[in-house]
């Protein structure tokens, strides 16, 4: 069976240079190719490729990122990642099976690594992406598929995160969207911008503009240039007001 | 960069505060009065001895109540500039001196006398004036050696980082896959590539000084190559704003003023954004000086963006603008929200 690769990377000459050396073996077809990390997310959302070959510094969203992104979802791709040189968090992947690349690639290397991605399930996959120490380390977006599209939001532009029962609604600059992402795990990838104030909210730190006391004594955060309040539980209520003095 | 703020020393002294400091700062005590006492004639040789052995006394107690005074007065001392420290040193030694000078005056008296003095002008006088010129040579001594390490240190220091970067591995390796590549798709171009990699790559291995902004400029021109190869056309593009036919290509500059920084507007401006920009790159000839101007664009904020190395880049070019040229390079970084800008200006008269 044909092995259908996305090559990601940022310059031309790279791609090709896979390319050209996967050219004339049948085993492998390169079904798309992106030149950034969120292109490449869209590309594996239209295309369901088997791998990725993804360059680790690239613009708009870095390749770690990608691999973070990718093992959020429902089927994820293998990964192997195309590297240059000093990208000391590989080293995290570097016992695992789906392994990387040194820059200038060999041809015997490429092939070496495909067979044995190959030889990986979906399930062992997506667990390779999930084992990765360097979740939410340099996590900048938060994804959001609508519609079969794929929406990418800059961390910054969030204001807050508040769960709803099974999804939890992203407010940001430009508007909302729901993800399927858990709250728990979007407090620790981004515990040094995102303080939660109540058991089904996160809101930026950097947004908070101050708090405010309802009528009937609950306390609530008031966030930057938006109207939205939101109520803080009574359990935060301490460590909210303690970081509202302190900063 | 401030050797002198580690360890214990005190501004622009060495240290001074140790047993071994101590000793050696006695032992120059002890050979300025055995030359006071070879140019002092004496009648015999007895009077001599006991000469230098009153000389040494009386160095010592100045030189060891100056140092511990000083050692003392270490963290008070260390929040002083450098001339209000040099003051302060000279005033404690000055002052340690007439005291010596007053108690030897009072053991003199007696001695000779039976009766105490307390005062001889002109011996204070003369004992403060030389102490006076001591101190303040030695001072001076310090001074210039201190700023001679400083500046040797600064300055291999930041060539090294620069040559550092000039040859970054990620480059390097990334350039070479590019001529693999390159080899199948265009031999003449592979060729060149490769040739400007060994150019690039011997400038590293440079070790004057002083180079030609023609050199300089030879090597940027390889380097931007190189990366328009790398990053492709349509996100590197280059304004180059500069007259071939004025430019003084023979004046001497120091390596690594040029290249690190376009290659820093390429990391930080080009890389980061998903379609490119625009470099612009501009020098011109001023008559006194030579002005360069790189800018390049800013990324927008939430891309994935290389934050670290800017700083020491900047750092680096700064420290090595200051000590080739002083305060004349007159080095301006302007920041707006979509450029980045750096300019400098060498002067041509060294």
């Amino acid at each position: 069976m044909t092995m259908n690769i996305l090559v990601v990377d940022d310059e031309e000459l790279a791609r090709q240079r896979i390319e050209s050396l996967l050219k004339d073996n049948s085993e492998y077809n390169i079904c798309a190719e992106a030149e950034n990390g969120a292109e490449a997310l869209m590309m594996v959302e239209r295309h369901q490729p088997d791998l990725i070959l993804l360059d680790i510094s690239m613009p708009v969203m870095d390749g770690l990122e990608v691999a973070k992104h990718l093992s959020g979802m429902p089927n994820p791709p293998a990964v192997i990642f195309t590297t240059a040189y000093g990208e000391y968090a590989l080293e995290a992947f570097s016992t695992k099976a789906t392994g990387y690349l040194m820059k200038p690639i060999r041809q015997e290397q490429l092939l070496k690594s495909l067979q044995q991605a190959r030889s990986l399930n979906r399930a062992q996959r997506s667990k390779v992406l999930d084992d990765n120490e360097v979740t939410g380390a340099g996590r900048k977006h938060i994804c959001a598929r609508m519609r079969g599209n794929l929406e990418l939001i800059p961390i910054d532009d969030v204001y807050y995160f508040q769960a709803d029962q099974k999804y939890v609604t992203v407010r940001h600059s430009k508007g909302e969207v729901i993800i399927e992402e858990s709250l728990k795990s979007l407090e620790t990838d981004l515990a040094d911008k995102f303080i939660r104030i109540h058991r089904n909210a996160l809101v930026a730190k950097s947004r908070i503009m101050g708090l405010a006391k309802t009528n009937i004594g609950r306390v609530k955060v008031k966030i930057d240039r938006i109207e939205d309040e939101l109520e803080v539980s009574r359990r935060h209520v301490a460590e909210i007001r303690r970081f509202v003095r302190n900063r | 960069m401030n050797i002198t703020s580690t360890g214990k020393s005190i501004g622009f002294l060495p240290e001074l505060c140790t047993p071994q400091a101590i000793l050696r700062v006695m032992v120059g005590a002890e050979v300025l009065a055995v030359v006071h006492a070879l140019t002092s004639a004496s009648a015999t040789y007895d009077a001599s001895i006991i000469k230098l052995g009153l000389t040494s006394l009386f160095m010592q107690w100045v030189v060891l109540s100056s140092t511990f005074l000083i050692c003392i007065l270490g963290n008070k001392l260390r929040k002083l500039n450098t001339k209000q420290m040099s003051g302060a040193i000279s005033a404690i030694v000055v002052a340690l001196t007439i005291g010596a000078s007053i108690i030897t005056i009072m053991a003199d008296s007696y001695q000779k006398v039976g009766e105490v003095f307390y005062w001889d002008t002109p011996f204070i006088l003369r004992n403060a004036f030389i102490a006076l010129i001591l101190i303040v040579m030695t001072l001076h001594y310090f001074y210039v050696q201190n700023e001679r390490d400083e500046h040797v240190q600064a300055d291999s220091g930041a060539k090294y980082d620069a040559l550092q970067s000039r040859m970054r591995p990620h480059f390097l390796f990334n350039s070479l896959n590019t001529i693999a590549q390159l080899i199948h798709v265009d031999q003449n171009k592979a060729e060149d590539a490769l040739l400007d990699l060994a150019d690039i790559f011997r400038s590293t291995l440079d070790t004057r000084n002083r180079i030609s902004l023609g050199e300089e400029l030879d090597i940027t021109l390889r380097y931007l190559r190189m990366e328009g190869l790398r990053l492709g056309k349509r996100r590197l593009n280059i304004v180059w704003d500069m007259d071939r036919k004025t430019l003084p290509f023979n004046m001497e500059i120091p390596p690594l003023l040029l290249q690190p920084l376009v290659e820093n507007a390429i990391y930080h401006g080009i890389q980061p954004c998903k379609d490119g920009g625009t470099i612009g790159i501009s020098l011109y000839d001023a008559g006194e000086t030579l002005d360069i101007v790189v800018s390049n664009p800013v990324p927008p904020a939430g891309t994935t963006g290389h934050s670290k190395g800017n700083h020491i880049a900047q750092e680096n070019l700064k420290n090595r603008l200051r000590l080739a040229y002083g305060d004349r390079a007159n080095l301006k970084i302007t920041k707006s929200e979509h450029q980045y800008r750096v300019s400098f200006s060498i002067p041509k008269e060294q």
